[in-house]
């Protein structure tokens, strides 16, 4: 379940830096910074680099690609 | 032997042979409504039917202008009228000259009466209804795979979010093997556990071709899935018992898409604007510091100073007391002092007849015998 959050939670985690960021002393608001700007170009990447997958759950539980019109 | 016709000719001799006949010119009928529909060009069209057949229904445009109820499907109607064969089809219909509304149809009633059954039974309580994820990742679709909702729902998940994996369960969506169907897909959703959210629905049809979604089991496998299911059944306007029972209920399969995935052009843009907060936030953080170890270095530099002179002042005062209090400045005065070759000061006691001494004054000194002593 943990391999599925990972998105959102790097969402979660980059709003927590922005409120955190303030009040942290030097130091860690550059750790904090340096986390959130790799998160927030993680999370771009994968945004960019997405492919929609559309499957099929076949009677086995296995997985098949979906095409419209295969049909 | 036949002449060879044509279909105008047939359809028109149809025509006549209907619209002469006196039976068929002359129709009392009692049945439901279905498919309403109400033209732009002003005209009603619409589905008379009981529990086997159907009957297609026009209501021209000056007399749909005279009715004064509304007509909506699963409502019973008495209506008079006389069939008529529209030729360019060839479709027979009964074109009303009158209406009247006998209330509520067989189809609604039994809807009401399951709607309430399962109402008093809690299913459509608010506290069953589950959250769904902010940010599903596997979406099973429950649908026909060959219907327009799947269809609809890959083309407008493709436009907002293609992180998001559609997982197709195919189902009957309609007839009478339908809502055991639906079921059984919703179970294997269940089973194969790994689903954020479940969109079950179909696209637009007649009241008819919608109601599997109304069927009990339907509603009951619905309410019993674990996963949280989106109810996406027909048009804006069409109400299923299954969108009372699920977690959501979206208008169609399309806005089911847009309500529970969200759009990633908008998270796009959120993050380029969240990444120029957070370099705009440690430049703050960056120039605070600057400011505050400035600020410290000056007070330090300050407070160094301040505490300089005033050892300076110190100093002198000590030096003024040491001047004032110096043998030299009696000396000044034009005293002078004896001591021995070595500098040690000699006290008259110690001082005897023909040693030599030394004589200080403040500008020089003297070498001298002593001849006398006397007290």
């Amino acid at each position: 379940m943990a391999r599925k959050k990972n998105f959102e939670d790097s969402l979660a985690r980059i709003d927590q830096i922005i409120e955190q960021i303030e009040d942290a002393d030097f130091n860690e608001s550059l750790n904090l910074y340096e986390e959130g700007l790799k998160l927030i170009n993680d999370c771009s990447n994968k945004i960019d680099s997405a492919q929609q997958k559309v499957m099929r759950l076949e009677n086995d539980f296995s997985l098949k690609n979906f095409d419209e019109g295969d049909e | 032997m036949n002449n060879v016709l044509s279909v105008s000719q047939v359809n028109k001799y149809i025509k006549n042979l209907i619209e002469d006949d006196l039976i068929l010119s002359d129709i009392l009928l009692e049945a439901e409504v279905s498919n309403f529909k109400y033209h732009s060009n002003g005209n009603m069209y619409f589905t008379l039917k009981d529990n086997t057949a159907a009957i297609n229904c026009v209501v021209f445009r000056q007399f749909a202008s005279t009715i004064s109820f509304d007509i909506y499907d699963g409502m019973n109607v008495l209506v008079y009228g006389r069939i008529t064969l529209y030729e360019k089809s060839g479709q027979y219909q009964l074109c009303l000259e009158y209406i009247q509304p006998l209330g509520k149809g067989d189809l609604f009633n039994a809807f009401e009466k399951l709607k309430n059954k399962l109402a008093n039974e809690g299913l459509f309580d608010a506290e069953h209804k589950k959250n769904i994820p902010k940010f599903p990742q596997k979406i099973a679709v429950i649908t026909s795979d060959t219907g327009a909702a799947i269809h609809d729902i890959i083309k407008v998940s493709a436009k907002r979010n293609r992180l998001v994996q559609l997982i197709l369960i195919p189902t009957l969506v309609q007839g009478k093997d339908a809502p055991k169907d639906i079921v059984r897909a919703i179970e294997k959703a269940n089973k194969y556990k790994d689903f954020d959210v479940i969109i079950l629905g179909r696209g637009g049809g007649s009241i008819e071709d919608l109601w599997a979604f109304n069927e009990e089991i339907v509603v009951r496998g619905i309410y019993n899935s674990k996963i949280p299911i989106v109810s996406a059944v027909g048009h804006e306007t069409d109400y299923t018992l299954s969108d009372f029972v699920s977690d959501l209920r979206a208008s169609t399969p399309s806005a089911a898409v847009e309500m529970i995935v969200p759009d990633l052009n908008i998270v796009r843009d959120d993050l380029h604007n969240t990444k120029i907060i957070l370099k705009q936030k440690i430049f703050d953080s960056i120039y605070y510091y600057k400011k505050i170890i400035k600020c410290n270095y000056k007070n330090l530099t300050d407070k160094m100073k301040v505490n300089l002179e005033n050892k300076k002042l110190c100093l002198q005062n000590k030096i003024n007391l040491l001047n004032k209090i110096s043998p030299t400045a009696v000396l000044k005065r034009g005293y002078s002092f004896v001591c021995d070759e070595q500098k040690n000061s000699l006290p008259f006691e110690k001082i005897n007849v023909g040693q030599n001494v030394q004589i200080n004054f403040y500008n020089g000194s003297l070498v001298a015998k002593i001849i006398s002593k006397s007290e």
